[in-house]
């Protein structure tokens, strides 16, 4: 699925930027505007609980879908903006049969050598009895998400993907 | 942060009453439950039946209070909901910790063993 139409919302890209070879495509549709902090996160989760939410009461199936989104939310306001808070974070959510397709963008730091961080779970120093404290966000990205792409141009990171929607 | 305990003989029962742990109170549940379960019974039985999500920051501050209790002392888990219990899962942390499927069997299997 590619856009057929130029990518709006939020600050547009340069005219010579097309949204072309874009793999997943929440691009055209209106962000989600929050401020680059634990409870700005909180807020675009919680936002995309409402939008998403299934009619009927069930299963939830959108949990994973708020793992993913929570840790890509939470390593811009670490990383991107290194708890400045002082940056939006964009984000874009469509539903596709039965996926979620997100597109997230800041103005942030880029990610650290333009790529994107592996997804090896973390390890500790080889004891049993020692388990790491940190360094689960991008496995569980990587585990979890689908497609996933990264840009930077003009100052922005994009990041895209899409969580297949479905039981924990 | 609200933490409920209540003691039960050689263990205490920590019940989380927050619908979640994430980066937003990820310190300040280290920091409750350092106060609450820092010291008293061998087993710290940490109740999440109430908490819908857990992130990467909480998660590792679930490691983190394991650490605090020190080598005498154990953390265990019970009353996972599923997107929890699928965190613990894909990190694998579920084989680090002793998971239970309610408090009763938490505290049944104490009984059991002794």
């Amino acid at each position: 699925m590619k856009l057929s139409n130029p990518c709006r919302g939020g600050i547009d890209p340069p005219d010579d930027a097309a949204c072309e070879g874009v793999t997943v495509t929440a691009g055209g549709i209106d962000p989600i505007v929050v401020e680059a902090t634990p409870l700005g996160v909180r807020n675009a989760l919680a936002e995309m609980r409402r939008k998403f939410a299934p009619a009927a009461a069930g299963p939830d199936t959108l949990g994973m879908a708020e793992t993913v989104l929570a840790e890509v939310l939470n390593n811009v306001v670490e990383h991107a903006y290194r708890r400045g808070g002082d940056g939006p974070i964009e984000l874009r959510l469509e539903r596709g049969g039965n996926r979620l397709l997100v597109d997230v963008r800041d103005y942030g730091a880029p990610m650290p050598d333009g790529t994107m961080p592996g997804g090896s779970l973390p390890v500790s120093n080889g004891l049993d009895d020692d388990p790491p404290e940190g360094g689960f966000g991008w496995f569980l990205i990587r585990a979890l998400a689908r497609d996933l792409s990264y840009a930077r141009n003009n100052g922005q990171n994009r990041l895209t993907f899409f969580v297949p929607l479905g039981e924990a | 942060m609200e933490l409920k305990t209540e003691e039960r003989d050689d263990a205490i029962h920590v019940i989380v009453a927050e619908p979640r742990i994430d980066s937003a109170v990820a310190i300040r549940f280290k920091d409750r439950m350092r106060e609450v379960a820092g010291d008293g019974p061998a087993r710290v039985v940490l109740d999440l039946g109430s908490v819908d999500f857990l992130d990467s920051s909480g998660l590792g501050a679930v490691v983190a209070v394991m650490k605090l209790l020190g080598p005498d002392r154990t953390l265990e888990l019970c009353n996972l909901t599923p997107n929890v219990e699928k965190v613990f899962r894909l990190t694998r942390m579920d084989r680090v910790f002793t998971i239970h499927p309610d408090a009763e069997a938490a505290f049944a299997d104490k009984r059991s063993i002794a």
